[in-house]
């Protein structure tokens, strides 16, 4: 539906996305994942038009949306970040004035359906000054739904909400992916983890990697399991033995504390899926699987090793310069 | 419905949502008030010493000596207030953050620009409708002639959506509101000025910037007239800025 390709941007000399590339396909719910300042609302900004690229394209529907931005529109539902609003409107008069402006084909009855959806029926009359940040954030998901909008932007749907209220918005975000094509950003990990199908990390205006958050933990932090047995007669430590000598397996050493003496941590090459080939393994010696987890945090972890890594390398391209200078 | 019809109705909403209009609405009829009940008090003392002195100068009437330079003043009293609502108009959308959204809806900046300037416009109707009233009175005690009456109108509303049109231009290129106003504030006043070097500049040049004031073509709709090229002068002048504004908001997608 939405493909990204070379996108590039910078503010005055300050170079904030480099050769961005990645696809949304219909029917997913994409996530942009970054820490503040990582290039996620600038790249949203050029997806709705509202910014011009240095360089690169966006293709929507197989047409290039920045030659036509009007036509992109009408197929756009977005909610920038802080979700700006008019303050001196009544809930359901500004909704059916958005309804109007993005061509919906029964205005009256959009709203009255947008507002059952989110929950803004018995606040159709209340000044959206008057609400709570959870509504108006409510009001900014339900303009962004009106017309026919079939690909939502949401910058930072659940940021300045309370717990209660991030379960809700998230909640609502999960029953509008199932019709509707979501593009969503966040710097929260658990958020992208929990209600995406894929995770575009970002920083610096780069992209660090891309993929559904489970492969991507795998791929970046995973790769290492907990694996509990019943080892019948075989001790422990020769059983850590031969878990050890496999070859796709690059070390194995007792589980922390807790877990039981039967337990172990193994870490298996992270080129491949090894995880049948473990399983098989423990199989084959008569042992029963009690327990077989990945071990540590998952995407979190992946994502802070991409960027600790990306910034690594950051400090140490002026530490080369000055050593050319130098020479 | 028009987009640009609906971009004016929200306008509307907004500005008369909030005190500022009704404030720049009192304000406004307030001192175009004082200065119309001074011009009838002028009228009516000057009536009775031209009766004590024994008879009716020709061409002495309402018209001429309370309707017309009511209008021209106001016209004046216009330029003072006007900044107070342009200012409002991109830059307030830009603070808030829904310019981001409204460029998020299926709109052309054409269409956007129209519907500010219509909106701007509706409000300037009202103030003129409700400005109208004084005169209108007028009309029950005394026979002023109607034509210059309207024609002074028409003046006052093509010279106040010149103002708009000019500070809408300068509400686009900034998200400060007081900056906005100052701006139009001074430009208008500045374009007003434009007739007082006339005086010591050489009959060409002082012409010339006299052509270019904003009020030196609204004269000729207070005293009756329509002149021709004082109605192209206010049309270019609105479409004019009303096209910088469009280019603004496109050139912003490459800089913002």
């Amino acid at each position: 539906m939405l493909q990204v390709r070379n996108l590039s941007h910078r503010y005055g000399r300050d170079q904030v996305l480099h050769d961005l590339n990645f696809t949304v396909d219909t029917g997913q719910v994409v996530g942009l994942l970054g820490p503040n300042g990582a290039g996620k609302t600038t790249t949203m900004r050029i997806l709705t038009g509202y910014l011009t690229p240095v360089s690169g394209e966006v293709v929507f529907d197989g047409k290039n949306a920045l030659d036509n931005v009007v036509s992109l529109r009408r197929e756009l539902g977005y909610m920038p970040e802080n979700v700006p609003l008019y303050p001196e409107l009544e809930v359901g008069r500004y909704l059916l004035w958005a309804a109007k402006v993005k061509e919906s084909a029964d205005p009256m009855a959009q709203v009255a359906e947008v507002m059952e959806r989110c929950g803004l029926t018995h606040m159709a009359q209340r000044r959206i000054r008057h609400l709570s940040r959870g509504y108006k954030q409510r009001v900014g998901l339900a303009q962004a739904l009106l017309g026919s909008a079939k690909l939502l932007i949401l910058d930072e749907p659940t940021v300045g909400l309370d717990p209660g209220q991030i379960r809700e918005i998230r909640s609502l975000i999960r029953e509008l992916g199932k019709e509707r094509t979501i593009l969503l950003s966040s710097h929260i990990l658990s958020e992208v983890e929990l209600t995406c199908d894929k995770v575009v990390i970002i920083n610096q205006g780069r992209i660090l990697a891309q993929g559904a958050p489970g492969e991507l933990a795998g791929a970046m932090g995973g790769g290492r399991f907990l694996v509990r047995l019943g080892l019948g007669e075989t001790p422990a430590k020769d059983a850590l033995q031969r878990i050890e000598q496999q070859g796709f397996v690059s070390s194995a050493s007792p589980a922390p504390e807790g877990h039981g003496e039967d337990a172990f941590v193994v870490e298996v090459d992270r080129t491949t899926d090894r995880r049948a080939d473990l399983s098989r393994f423990l199989f084959d010696q008569s042992w029963s699987l009690l327990e077989f987890r990945p071990s540590g945090p998952g995407l979190e972890e992946a994502f802070m090793n991409l960027v600790a890594g990306q910034e690594e390398a950051a400090m140490d391209e002026p530490a080369m310069d000055t050593d050319e200078e130098a020479a | 419905m028009n987009k640009s019809l609906l971009i004016a109705r929200k306008d509307l909403a907004v500005m008369f949502a909030s005190p500022l209009a009704f404030i720049v609405l009192g304000c406004f009829l307030v001192i175009t008030g004082y200065f119309f009940a001074l011009h009838v008090v002028a009228y009516w003392d000057y009536g009775l010493q031209i009766m004590q002195m024994g008879g009716m100068t020709p061409g002495f009437g309402t018209s001429l000596f309370v309707i017309q330079p009511f209008i021209d003043a106001s016209g004046l009293i216009l330029l003072f207030f006007m900044p107070f609502v342009t200012m409002r108009g991109f830059s307030e959308e830009k603070r808030m953050g829904t310019m981001e959204v409204l460029l998020s809806y299926p709109l052309t900046e054409i269409q956007l620009v129209s519907g500010k300037l219509l909106g701007l416009a509706g409000f300037l109707v009202a103030a003129l409708a409700l400005h109208a009233v004084s005169p209108a009175l007028l009309f029950l005690f005394a026979n002023p002639e109607p034509l210059p009456a309207l024609t002074g109108y028409l003046g006052l509303f093509l010279l106040g959506l010149s103002f708009c049109s000019l500070g809408l231009f300068l509400s686009s290129l900034t998200e400060r509101q007081i900056i906005s106003a100052v701006l139009a504030f001074a430009s208008l006043l500045l374009l007003w000025l434009l007739l007082i070097p006339k005086m010591f500049l050489p009959p060409f040049w002082g012409e010339l910037l006299a052509d270019l004031s904003i009020l030196s073509h609204f004269e000729t709709f207070t005293s009756g007239q329509i002149v021709f090229a004082d109605l192209i002068y206010y049309l270019t002048f609105i479409l004019g800025f009303a096209w910088l504004t469009v280019l603004s908001l496109e050139n912003q997608r490459w800089r913002r």
